[in-house]
């Protein structure tokens, strides 16, 4: 069977000493920073990204990826035991595991939150490998007037399953474009917006505005709260093993919890955070006794880890067949793969197998390394907890720093970081969302290619993107949800889901 | 004239200001038509659609929007001494080396937090500066200079 050989070769790879070594050097990387609240994975993975250079691409990734889905194990340790989200992905986890770490359960919802995320990662990782190939072969009938098509519809996805307004991210994603022009324009050899700067003729980097878009205007935010929200966890974490009537309730709501985050994670605008939310909701639901939750319900912590796992997985379908990135975590690896000389797309499976299937198999060897990180070692995650955010910041601003210097090893970079930290303030303070930006400005450059050849073949008739079906199919199915959003029943239900982020 | 709705009207100010300089900047490339398109087309269209997007926000943020949302407090001390720190790292990197802009950053940031104590900061600088020494110069040989031009180049 084709799958089996093509797992054989992935595991091939990703158990080299060197790509194992990188694996759980990610997974341990992810889990710290999934503990600690205030520094999220876009942010770590921009800073680390130049240190990869040296690295061969496939080891590189590999560490990269295990930062994703290895801070999702991390975030619930945080919210069960200190009621803060180490990561946004576990706000709804903090709700019903803080309560049963209250009644002295801690120890099962930390298990609850494991091994559902294990359960949820190997299956992630089948349906990944099951699913890549069959949506690889379709992308490679895509014509430019396809490809463009979906990457409206991504892009138009990704802010619709999003909160906050439709308009102001629309405009977010319009401004990435823009900001994505910067540069030499590869047909006509012409700079457009570089104002005659030198190192703006190659574009900016993605890096660059990563770090600041991200990691620095989180740290102002961080700071501007106040310092009693920071908590040290003082009880006792017991026994990890569930009871027999914990294990009844939260098996069944970890294959909720897959399923829903496996079919959400590949979905643009998917991933972690909106499958651990559609979880919950999903688990209040169908709960025969709905009153427990909020009272430490296990099924609430269970059913959005194993979500949220699995959605973390699963949004790497999107990148690694169509190149396309459906959150801001995927356009951060977009930026790691082009600066390993990877162009993504459908055409990585079949140029670089060794690479697409070790990615793969190594998620599967890294949810077993954090499981062990997890589990019996969760002791040494909780002191990381007692660090101050005193002496982490300035070490995330100083790795930041360093990062961007050395992607070209020019400080030109540290500037731009700088005006992209001040950007993403500002961006915070007027509602907008900085991640329609990140994805528009990956995208820019692309779509504008795929525009020009679709419209190059049709002699500049428009009507290409509608007369072919494929084409037209996507951009409807764009169209529909922006006016499924309008509509007032939805747009009330949409605010309810993100109502408990605040 | 009352804004309604804070965060709206700037966003929106924000996206004619930036559509509009980039309509002014990316007219001046060339054009081209949709079958073959110049360096201007794309940036052109997207430049209307930002200012077309602004425009209706600042007119539904004047209307009024049923759910009002100001800006909230910009603290300006905490924005300034992170940004501040990193420019800092920048120009002390460039004259003075790595450890040098280390302690730069390091010092000018840690003043944003309300706990800031010298000693706190004295030690994370040494610590800071010491394992980004270990970790970017000897083992992944990053091309840093770690002291400053006018030591190492005489």
């Amino acid at each position: 069977m084709d799958l089996v050989t093509n797992l054989l070769l992935g595991l091939n790879t990703a158990v080299t000493p060197l790509n194992l070594l990188y694996a759980l050097f990610g997974c341990m990387l992810g889990t710290a920073i999934g503990v600690l609240p205030g520094i999220g994975p876009v942010a770590t993975i921009a800073m680390l990204l130049p240190a990869t250079f040296s690295l061969d691409p496939t080891a590189a990734l590999i560490m990269l990826a295990g930062i994703y889905y290895g801070a999702q194990y991390g975030g619930s340790t945080t919210a069960i035991l200190v009621n803060l989200p180490g990561e946004v992905a576990s706000v709804v986890t903090c709700i019903d595991g803080y309560k049963m770490a209250q009644k002295g359960r801690a120890g099962a919802a930390l298990s609850a939150a494991a091994i559902g995320s294990f359960f949820a990662g190997s299956v992630a990782t089948l349906f990944i490998a099951a699913a890549a190939p069959l949506l690889a072969e379709v992308a490679f009938k895509f014509g430019p007037a396809e490809y463009f098509a979906l990457m409206v519809l991504g892009l138009l996805g990704a802010v619709v399953l999003a909160n906050g307004s439709l308009l102001k991210a629309i405009g977010m994603i319009v401004l990435g474009l823009l900001i994505g022009m910067i540069g030499t324009d590869v047909n006509s050899g012409a700079e457009r917006f570089t104002f005659g700067i030198p190192e703006l003729a190659d574009g900016l980097n993605f890096v660059g505005l990563g770090m600041g878009l991200f990691a620095f205007s989180e740290t102002i935010l961080n700071l501007e709260k106040h310092h009693s929200e920071r908590r040290i966890f003082t009880g006792q974490v017991g026994s990890l093993l569930m009871n027999k009537h914990e294990f009844r309730d939260a098996a069944p709501a970890m294959l909720r919890g897959t399923l829903l985050g496996s079919l959400l994670g590949v979905l643009p605008g998917g991933g972690a955070l909106l499958a651990s939310f559609a979880s919950y909701t999903l688990e209040k639901k169908i709960a025969r006794n709905p009153s427990e939750f909020g009272e430490g319900a296990i099924q609430g912590v269970a059913g959005p880890e194993s979500a949220n796992n699995a959605g973390a997985q699963t949004s790497f379908i999107p990148l690694l067949t169509l190149g396309l990135p459906s959150n801001a975590v995927m356009a951060m690896m977009i930026g790691a793969m082009t600066l390993h000389n990877i162009q993504p797309g459908p055409q990585v499976m079949t140029s670089n197998p060794s690479l697409f299937w070790g990615l793969i198999v190594s998620m599967w060897v890294g949810n077993v390394m954090l499981l062990v990180l997890n589990l019996p070692m969760i002791g040494i995650w909780i002191r990381l907890l007692s660090i101050p955010y005193r002496f982490l910041y300035p070490a995330i601003l100083v790795f930041c720093c360093i990062g961007a210097y050395t992607i070209n090893t020019n400080v030109f970079d540290v500037w731009v970081t700088a005006i992209f930290g001040i950007a993403g303030y500002a961006f915070v303070k007027l509602g907008c969302e900085p991640a329609p930006l990140a994805l528009g400005f990956i995208l820019g450059p692309l779509m504008e290619e795929n525009l020009r050849r679709a419209l190059l073949l049709s002699q500049g008739d428009p009507s290409i993107f509608f007369t072919r079906p494929l084409s037209a199919t996507l951009l409807a199915i764009a169209a529909i949800l922006v006016l499924l959003v309008l509509l007032p029943g939805i747009k009330k239900k949409r605010e309810e889901v993100f109502v408990e982020e605040e | 004239m009352k804004i309604k709705h804070q965060q709206d009207f700037f966003s929106g100010l924000l996206f004619i200001v930036f559509g509009l300089g980039a309509l002014y900047i990316a007219s001046h490339y060339k054009l081209g038509s949709a079958a073959k398109m110049g360096a201007g087309y794309f940036p052109v269209v997207l430049a209307l659609l930002l200012s077309g997007i602004g425009i209706v926000l600042l007119l539904r943020a004047l209307r009024g929007a049923p759910d009002a949302a100001n800006m909230g407090r910009i603290n300006w001390r905490v924005a300034g001494l992170i940004i501040g720190g990193v420019v800092g790292f920048g120009l002390a990197y460039r004259y003075l080396g790595l450890i040098a802009a280390i302690c730069v950053l390091v010092f000018i940031s840690s003043r944003a937090d309300a706990e800031f104590s010298w000693r706190g900061t004295f030690t994370n600088a040494a610590v800071l500066s010491l394992a980004c020494w270990l970790l970017f110069v000897v083992l992944l040989k990053l091309p840093l200079d770690v002291l400053p031009a006018f030591l190492t180049k005489g």
